[in-house]
């Protein structure tokens, strides 16, 4: 996921062409309408046995998609809350020389496994929500923290004199300059932070936390292709909606004059 | 002079791991209303001399006034809201409205919002900025000359008795850079502000100086007086040096169009007739006629065979007057002018365009040979007392 | 037995099932290299084909960037829905090579587009012909961005890879779920751990990796 922000002004600040600015916003939410709704005709027009229909009521699936919902909405505030003040103290003069390091590292550990994390910490301590939510926090908590250093690290020092210069204490400096322009970068990490934890909640139901993927998982199992189907389906559709409204959340949090 | 608006007492910088002091026991005096302008080649710490001013920087040891009042301990954040701020970069926030960016101080100051308010677009006006139209745009709609409007601006919000400026033009094509200068003259002209200028430009330093202060390395102050004693009589090599060559077509960077008698041609109104015209011209010695129009601004120049095309109006033949300076323009810049102009004069117009006169090359050797004359009696009383002195002693 | 007395039993274990940590890591590497190969020659493929014209480039970034966002669980499960596919390391194959789109491609096209346009013209100017534009003077220019594309891409899906095993993929996820099925036995912590450690130690390895082809593939000019 994007949490590198190597993407460079020309690609990501493309202007977009006239009349293609509300097709954009309209693009993501008709094409996952059309999947789902092609799911739901395939899957009305099959004679379910009896192991598929339990499994595709729609309230199994409205509980199973709420739990999802419930574990990464949780597990996401608390990385906000962690991972941004630890950001904003790591970017702190005193914290200077061992920055660098940290966000170097935060780069190699993109390849830590998530199915791992997750599995560790219930052999470590018990399966169920709580430890569930424990592994999402700790897993999406990289780019969150990589997210809020770079966005810090990247504000133009000569606005941060010139602020300084005009007598703004260091936390008027924090407060008006600082995390104001870091707002993009920063929400970007949140951003990826939500896409990671839809994926990773949907392995909750390995430990027992329930989500999405109990509809997948069931129908590997047990060997139900349309349950699979329709719980991949529906995940994936959780995942690119959820990046969708944090995409539109993004475009009207960013300060303007960026 | 009374009390100085700014004194440092031998201020000295050292920065960790680094051998020798950035800036070594400087001692200076700032006197209140007027610029001074820090110049010297780059690296000799002339930017880390003016941000120990208003503590950016940390000094090491020694001490600052300002206003009479010891400030080497005071809060450097309210010691900062009386120092305007101006540097190359502008760093102005890219998040804020014009409007808020000029407002920053005095929100600080706790001022009201129709204070705030009126002060900022009396200030857009200063600048030369139409307060309706800019006031709510962003820092990236404007123009790279027009952001530093905005930095001077912001700067004079909270009307700080002291103004620190770090390469303000620096970054400013030439053109723009020379109209800014002008400017900000004329400005100062009414703020009456103690600025302190950084520059590495000695022609900038010239121009915009009351005082200059040379530095050398580790900001050792070489020569410090007013620009035209540091032309006639450099105190040493390295000041020499710094110069550099043309130190009397230096010296026009002194001297102001409105302080010399200007050149005087003929001119006329659209509204006249060709034969008057014709006879204005053929009464003097030059070449071109100069029309104005209905309010006494300059529109073209006119030549004998101009005047004798009876076809075309008056407003379509001729020259366009381009090369145009205000009265606070200095003498280089009029030459500058006069040279791009094809009748070899520059016309004056005063701030609301209206014909004034204009700066030619007689003009430009009147004021050269005045100011070589008045180098070398400087530069003899000088001699003089000095050799008066050796007596005494 | 407590979590941290299993963890004591962790030494003998891997003393006595290095071989099997092994032969599962060579496995994940294999997979995550056949992917990023394939990924690698599409990736960069697409991103020269598409750099110069803004809505085609638009469209690959946009495809590719939907392809990350869909959970892996959920793409493993869709893939093997697809008849023919299977279970093994296919599907898993095909899901990391999506996933490693994105990266390449922005890559190359961030680097592509960074080049000098000075350069070009001046290579324009000396006769060079498009593709030889394009091979000789733009990617070797573009070479270590594009190679950070790849390597982000790798490190990727070395994690992804793990979570194949649910579908009987090859590699160490398999000791992550063996660890999770003897859950509340003594070697459960163990035998997830040896994979969870082997995974993380493989991108260390691909890490250093790069590092060096990166050094010995990017002219001396560039670096």
């Amino acid at each position: 996921m994007s949490a590198d922000v190597q993407t460079p002004a020309a690609v990501a600040d493309q202007p977009v062409a006239p009349g293609q600015g509300l097709w954009r916003y309209l693009a993501m939410p008709c094409f996952v309408a059309v999947a789902l709704g092609a799911l739901y005709l395939y899957v009305s027009s099959q004679e379910l046995d009896r192991i598929e229909a339990v499994r595709l009521t729609p309230e199994f699936i409205a509980a199973s998609t709420v739990r999802h919902l419930y574990l990464v909405g949780v597990s996401t505030v608390l990385v906000i809350l962690i991972a941004v003040p630890l950001g904003i103290l790591l970017t702190r003069p005193f914290a200077r020389r061992v920055s660098p390091s940290i966000v170097a590292v935060t780069s190699t550990a993109q390849s830590v496994p998530s199915i791992g994390v997750v599995v560790l910490l219930a052999l470590f301590f018990n399966l169920g929500v709580r430890i569930a939510i424990v592994a999402l926090v700790v897993y999406a908590f990289v780019p969150v923290l990589r997210n809020t250093m770079v966005g810090l690290q990247q504000v133009d020092e000569s606005v941060m004199e010139a602020g300084r210069g005009m007598g703004l204490t260091k936390r008027g400096v924090l407060t008006q300059i600082e995390l104001p322009l870091s707002v993009p970068v920063m929400l970007a990490g949140v951003r990826t932070a939500l896409v990671i934890n839809v994926g990773t909640a949907a392995i909750a139901t390995l430990i027992n936390a329930g989500g999405l993927g109990d509809v997948i998982y069931t129908g590997l199992v047990q060997n139900r292709t349309i349950v699979t189907l329709t719980g991949a389906v529906l995940t994936g559709s959780l995942a690119l909606m959820v990046d969708y409204i944090a995409g539109i959340a993004e475009d009207v949090l960013r300060p303007k004059g960026l | 002079m009374t009390e100085a608006m700014i004194r440092l007492e031998q201020l000295t910088k050292r920065f960790p791991g680094q051998s020798e002091p950035a800036v070594e026991e400087l001692s200076m005096e700032i006197p209140e209303g007027e610029i001074v302008v820090l110049v010297g080649p780059s690296g000799c710490g002339k930017t880390t001399t003016m941000k120990l001013i208003n503590r950016i920087i940390e000094p090491s040891s020694g001490r600052i006034f300002l206003e009479g009042e010891d400030v080497t301990a005071a809060d450097p954040d309210q010691l900062r809201r009386r120092i305007g701020y101006v540097i190359q970069q502008i760093g102005l926030f890219p998040h804020r409205t014009i409007h808020d960016n000029i407002a920053t101080v005095p929100k600080l100051l706790g001022w009201s919002d129709d204070k705030i308010r009126a002060r900022v677009d009396e200030l857009l006006e200063t600048v030369g900025l139409d307060p309706s139209r800019y006031r709510d745009r962003y820092p990236k709609e404007l123009s790279g000359g027009q952001r530093q409007r905005v930095g001077v601006a912001r700067a004079l919000s909270a009307d700080p008795p002291v103004m620190l400026m770090d390469e303000p033009f620096g970054a400013i094509d030439p053109i723009t850079r020379d109209r800014l200068q002008n400017e900000f003259l004329r400005v100062q002209e009414d703020i009456r502000k103690t600025i302190v200028f950084v520059t590495h430009d000695i022609d900038e330093a010239i121009k915009m100086g009351d005082r200059i202060a040379i530095l050398g390395e580790r900001s050792v102050i070489a020569q410090y007086d007013r620009p035209e004693v540091i032309l006639s009589q450099p105190a040493d090599g390295f000041v020499e040096d710094f110069i550099g060559s043309g130190a009397s077509l230096k010296r026009l960077n002194l001297a102001r169009v409105r302080d010399y008698e200007l050149g005087d041609w003929p001119t006329g109104r659209v509204d006249e007739e060709r034969p008057t015209l014709l006879a204005k011209l053929r009464a003097s010695d030059k070449g071109a006629i100069l029309i104005l129009d209905a309010e006494g601004r300059p529109q073209r120049w006119l030549r004998p065979r101009d005047l004798q095309r009876p076809d075309a109006s008056l407003s379509d033949i001729g020259l366009v007057v381009e090369a145009k300076v205000e009265p606070q323009a200095t003498l280089a810049d009029a030459l500058n002018e006069l040279v791009r102009s094809r009748v070899g004069s520059a016309v004056v117009v005063d701030k609301s365009g209206v014909y004034a006169g204009t700066v030619d090359m007689d003009v430009i050797m009147t004021a050269a040979e005045a100011m070589r004359k008045a180098a070398r009696a400087d530069a003899r009383a000088s001699m003089d007392a000095e050799s008066s002195a050796g007596q005494v002693r | 037995m407590t979590p941290l007395e299993q963890l004591e039993g962790f030494p003998t274990y891997l003393a006595n099932n290095w071989d099997t940590v092994l032969e599962l890591a060579i496995a994940h590497a294999i997979v995550v290299g056949v992917s990023i190969v394939i990924a690698g020659v599409v990736g960069v493929g697409l991103g020269c084909l598409t750099y110069r014209n803004q809505p085609a480039r638009d469209a690959v970034l946009r495809v590719t960037g939907l392809f990350l966002t869909i959970p892996s669980l959920a793409l493993y499960a869709l893939l093997i829905t697809i008849p023919g596919m299977g279970f093994g390391a296919k599907p898993v194959i095909v899901a990391l090579t999506m996933y490693a789109l994105l990266p390449i491609v922005r890559n190359t096209v961030t680097g592509l587009l960074g080049v000098d346009p000075a350069i070009v013209e001046s290579a324009l100017g000396m006769g060079l012909s498009r593709g030889q534009r394009l091979f000789r003077i733009e990617l070797p220019l573009a070479w270590p961005v594009v190679l950070t594309g790849v390597r982000v891409s790798t490190l990727i899906i070395i994690g992804i890879a793990a979570l194949g095993a649910i579908l009987n993929g090859p590699g160490l996820g398999e000791l992550i779920f063996d660890g999770l099925g003897r859950f509340g036995t003594p070697f459960a912590l163990p035998i997830a751990l040896s994979g969870f450690l082997g995974v993380v130690a493989l991108g260390i390895v691909f890490d250093v990796f790069f590092n060096v082809v990166t050094r010995l593939t990017t002219s001396r000019g560039v670096r």
